[in-house]
């Protein structure tokens, strides 16, 4: 039996862009039985991307389980919602035509089961989650070689067109043991595409990540992002960034 | 090499150079088409499709400053209404001011095998026009300017995109030296890109889409748009192959002969299809 504490949460804009403007979203539940995290990247090439990505991170959050099956069958729901709320004022002719494209998002899911001291873990796309053990990633998952981040990840679309291609892209991790001291990153992909880098390199990136969780503001987190993105260590994206301990 | 972000704080340039002359009136070759007519639908498609890629919930972005010359009985800016003037326009700015807006029917599948028409909006900034002798050389001369100006402001942008759309004949000299001049320009992240895309009247000319060499190309009109071409760049070629299976290498060029409006529009796709907006 484990226990689990998000020891830090961050999610930061592209510079340039304001808070506002970011299109990842992340969402938490946290339960006696468990603990599960969503984080989802919305692309900015589609409009109304913030908001699927906010939609779909809170919605999946009432899954029980991490099936495909059970993925696929809330998403005419949230793309219901989705609708309702971008269709809420008139748009000029550019925003219709941007809708009618549809927004698109990854996202990455991962639960705790405090019971079974282990976790379970779903993506679609290149969002990761990261194990770390007495200084060392037991698991990469779902990219593990920073030359699999590619400008064209598989995206959940608010149109139907693509739900075919999603068992395609579906990865799934289950059962993943856990114990005390271990610890979980869950990130969007400019932050995992840096992190899997470093592990690369024996940088120990971890040791950097799990720093920023004395600092209870986004401040140093901040600043150490604004400099890792001037030196051009890191993709100017936006950024998530939740750091889980197993107690 | 082409990595620079194409952002609001560092946009990135589009200039078409439009060839507006008396021939542009003639039918495209095998088709019941005058080329103007071909152009001005090519260019209002670009235009809008450029608006739809920068807009997001709250507006346009303007990730792209973006001009339109026309060359046939005089040279200048073309843009015109509330654009009147300007040699460059940011794209928030082209968005809310088109000519017109039209509805268009478009085929769609109904969902049962089928197709339905469904009205969508086509924005018209440009009509046709076609009238008088092509000075592509001064048309270049000008384009050089204004690709200066631009590049003195912005010296780190995405190298800017010109696109020309032409008959292929100049009457005001050979404009090949102008032509290198335009595609000799660079930022501090690589050469501006030149696509050429001709449309001849060659009853010889047969469709060829961004080749490696000038082998299949009837004349010297466009074996002279062929070698001032761009090569297209690795991003280009990759989505030219993945997205469009095009046959092209890396070696292509950005050179179109007598595409018909679709591969026009996917040449200008491939064209302002840079792979870190931002």
């Amino acid at each position: 039996m484990v226990k689990a504490k998000i020891i830090s949460s961050y999610k930061l804009p592209k510079a340039g862009n304001t808070n506002d403007e970011c299109e990842d979203a992340y969402s938490i539940k946290n339960t006696r039985r468990s603990l599960k995290v969503f984080v989802a990247d919305g692309a900015t090439e589609s409009s109304f991307a913030k908001e699927w990505a906010n939609l779909l991170t809170a919605d999946l959050k009432t899954i029980k389980s991490f099936s495909l099956t059970n993925i696929v069958k809330r998403l005419p729901k949230i793309r219901n919602e989705w609708k309702e709320q971008v269709s809420k004022r008139p748009l000029p002719w550019y925003a219709e035509i941007k809708l009618e494209k549809g927004a698109f998002s990854t996202i990455i899911g991962l639960r705790i089961n405090y019971k079974k001291s282990s976790f379970n873990c779903f993506a679609i796309g290149d969002c990761c989650t990261f194990h770390l053990r007495n200084d060392e990633i037991l698991v990469s998952f779902p990219i593990e070689d920073e030359i699999e981040f590619s400008n064209n990840p598989f995206l959940v679309s608010t149109k139907i067109d693509d739900d075919d291609k999603i068992a395609k892209h579906f990865r799934e991790l289950k059962n993943q043991k856990i114990r005390k001291g271990d610890y979980l990153f869950v990130m969007s992909d400019a932050l995992a595409c840096w992190f899997i880098s470093k592990t690369k390199t024996n940088d120990k990136p971890w040791n950097i990540l799990i720093g920023f969780t004395e600092d209870s503001s986004n401040k140093s987190f901040e600043k150490w992002l604004k400099r890792i993105r001037d030196e051009k260590e890191i993709k100017n994206d936006d950024t998530t960034l939740l750091t889980i301990e197993i107690l | 090499m082409y990595t620079a972000e194409i952002s609001r704080q560092n946009p990135s340039c589009f200039l078409f150079v439009i060839d507006q002359s008396g021939s542009m009136s003639d039918n495209i070759s095998g088709q019941a088409k005058p080329k103007a007519q071909a152009v001005a639908d090519a260019i209002n498609k670009l235009l809008s499709n450029l608006t739809i890629k920068c807009a997001k919930s709250e507006g346009v972005r303007d990730y792209y400053h973006v001009g339109v010359i026309g060359y046939g009985a005089s040279v200048g800016v073309a843009f015109t209404g509330g654009l009147s003037g300007k040699e460059l326009a940011p794209i928030s700015e082209i968005a809310n001011n088109p000519a017109r807006i039209e509805e268009r029917a478009k085929k769609v599948d109904d969902g049962a095998g089928g197709l339905i028409d469904q009205k969508v909006k086509f924005p018209i900034w440009f009509d046709p026009t076609a009238n008088g002798g092509t000075p592509m050389n001064e048309a270049f001369r000008l384009a050089n300017n204004i690709l200066d100006n631009w590049l003195e402001l912005h010296p780190d942008c995405f190298p800017p995109t010109v696109i020309h759309i032409t008959d292929g004949e100049s009457t005001d000299g050979n404009p090949e030296e102008e032509m290198q001049k335009t595609i000799g320009k660079s930022s501090s992240d690589g050469n501006l890109l030149l696509f050429n895309l001709h449309i001849s009247s060659n009853p010889h000319a047969k469709t060829v889409e961004f080749p490696s060499n000038n082998e299949s190309l009837p004349d010297q009109y466009s074996q002279m748009l062929f070698e001032t071409a761009s090569p297209l760049t690795e991003f280009m070629v990759s989505i030219a192959k993945n997205e469009y299976e095009l046959n092209v290498s890396d070696t292509s060029k950005g050179f179109v002969l007598n595409g018909d409006l679709a591969l026009i529009i996917t040449a200008l796709d491939i064209g302002t299809r840079p792979s870190n907006l931002r």
